[in-house]
């Protein structure tokens, strides 16, 4: 299965947790910064919603990136 | 324009006053304007905390058109947000659940934390960028209701006008001191819901009298007479009945509910019923205790919540079953009372009706109560149109 099924089958499912890991993966196959900041940012969401132990590294990779307070 | 009401035999003495008129529980207009009056402008009962026991939980409840969710923050605080997002107004909790990390809109995912501030507005600034000079996030926290616990009810005041809570309810606060204690709900055995077609304030009038008992809970009168209760009455701040012959429920084996401790002698047998004006009917033993949420749906519309109280916790479950029942099928009892009474005020020759000074005064003293808020909202409203005028 494609990551893009992945990613549309934990949606379909609700899975947070899994997206944290699957949008974190999206942003490591991907060339620009914006990209890579497009997919940080979904993981990072996922994460807070679900209180995931990854938040406060996701948060200060983009605080660190300047696209997060 | 539409006309209003006129309360001024309302607010005679009980020996010649007549009832609200018909138009405040018939008449979408007045229940709107008792709903800015009488409900938003006091300190009204939403829930129970026990509803949401756990850090997380979180409850939408619609109270009067207003969308609100109440949620118990990782602080283990018990706070009542305005249930609509501050970007697009969406609805963010549609559902009780445990929120176990922050409140995400399911629209643009702007995420708040538990305590309801603004932590997050993914991609606001474009794609990838979660940030923009002109979204000011410290200004952009869920509104918050103001909220008092006591008593494990959740009191909203939605304005935010109201004096202090322990001002407004210093009375009955006072009155039931030593009843201020741990209160364990019941669980599932301890809570259940019953909706009726009848204006909220008919629960009220009919829940503070113990008039009606002998006629509409016969049951009572072999243990229970009339003549067993007492009115109480304390105009501007709450009404109700006493009873000074409750009898403790057993079990098979002539087991009984713990009691609360260090009660006075009065409490052996002595049982009290408050209308905590606007809307929660409080019950008070020397074993149980219970609180009834009035959630007005319309004006012809209300559901009851109830909700059951022990001294301690992991009470006996087949006798709390039990003493569920009981409170069930006595406040069925009162179903067909309070949607007559409904349907009676359609009767437009009806002027409100007159009060036994002897039986009924509780029931004036809620009349007297409603009437003085509407009028003070009045009042209030006039100035305000004066000052602009």
């Amino acid at each position: 299965m494609s990551l893009n099924d992945k990613i549309i089958k934990a949606h379909q499912n609700n899975n947070f947790s899994l997206l944290v890991e699957l949008y974190q993966e999206a942003a490591e196959n991907v060339s620009t910064f914006q990209e890579q900041n497009f997919f940080r940012v979904q993981a990072y969401v996922y994460a807070l919603e679900v209180g995931h132990y990854l938040t406060p590294i996701l948060r200060r990779q983009l605080v660190n990136d300047g696209v997060e307070e | 324009m539409h006309n209003k009401t006129n309360l001024e035999l309302v607010r005679r003495h009980v020996s010649e006053a007549n009832g609200l008129p018909n138009e405040h529980y018939t008449d979408p207009y007045v229940f709107d304007e008792e709903k800015n009056s009488v409900l938003f402008s006091q300190w009204a009962g939403l829930d129970v905390c026990s509803e949401i026991p756990e850090i997380g939980d979180s409850k939408p409840i619609n109270f009067m058109g207003l969308p609100l969710f109440i949620i118990r923050d990782i602080e283990n605080i018990v706070r009542v947000f305005q249930n609509t997002c501050r970007h697009r107004g969406m609805i963010l909790v549609e559902e009780t659940k445990k929120i176990q990390g922050a409140i995400r809109c399911p629209y643009h995912s702007w995420c708040y934390s538990t305590e309801g501030k603004l932590v997050s507005t993914p991609h606001v600034g474009g794609p990838g960028q979660n940030t923009d000079a002109n979204i000011d996030r410290s200004k952009l926290s869920l509104v918050e209701i103001r909220s008092h616990i006591w008593r494990d009810v959740i009191w909203i005041n939605v304005d935010g006008c109201a004096k202090p809570f322990e001002e407004v309810m210093a009375n009955t606060i006072e009155r039931w001191k030593e009843l201020d204690q741990n209160l364990y709900h019941g669980g599932d055995d301890g809570k259940f819901s019953l909706k009726v077609q009848s204006n909220w304030k008919l629960a009220v009038e009919n829940y503070c009298e113990s008039y009606h008992l002998p006629w509409v809970h016969p049951g009572l009168n072999s243990y229970s007479r009339l003549e067993d209760h007492y009115n109480i009455v304390e105009y501007g701040s709450h009404s109700g009945q006493g009873s000074l012959v409750y009898r403790q429920l057993t079990d098979d084996k002539g087991q009984t509910f713990p009691d609360f401790e260090n009660l006075s002698e009065k409490w052996s047998t002595g049982a009290e019923y408050i209308a905590l004006y606007p809307n929660v009917l409080l019950g008070a033993h020397r074993d149980h205790a219970y609180a009834i949420i009035l959630l007005p749906l319309s004006f012809s519309e209300t559901i009851e919540n109830i909700h059951i109280y022990y001294s301690k916790p992991d009470t006996d479950s087949s006798l709390k079953k039990k003493n569920k029942d009981q409170w069930k099928e006595i406040f069925e009892e009162d179903i067909f009372v309070v949607e007559g009474m409904q349907a009676g005020r359609l009767g437009v020759k009806f002027d409100g009706g007159r009060f036994s000074p002897k039986m009924d005064e509780p029931t004036h003293c809620f009349h007297d109560w409603v009437a003085s808020k509407v009028d003070d909202f009045r009042n209030y409203n006039q100035q305000k149109t004066n000052v602009t005028e």
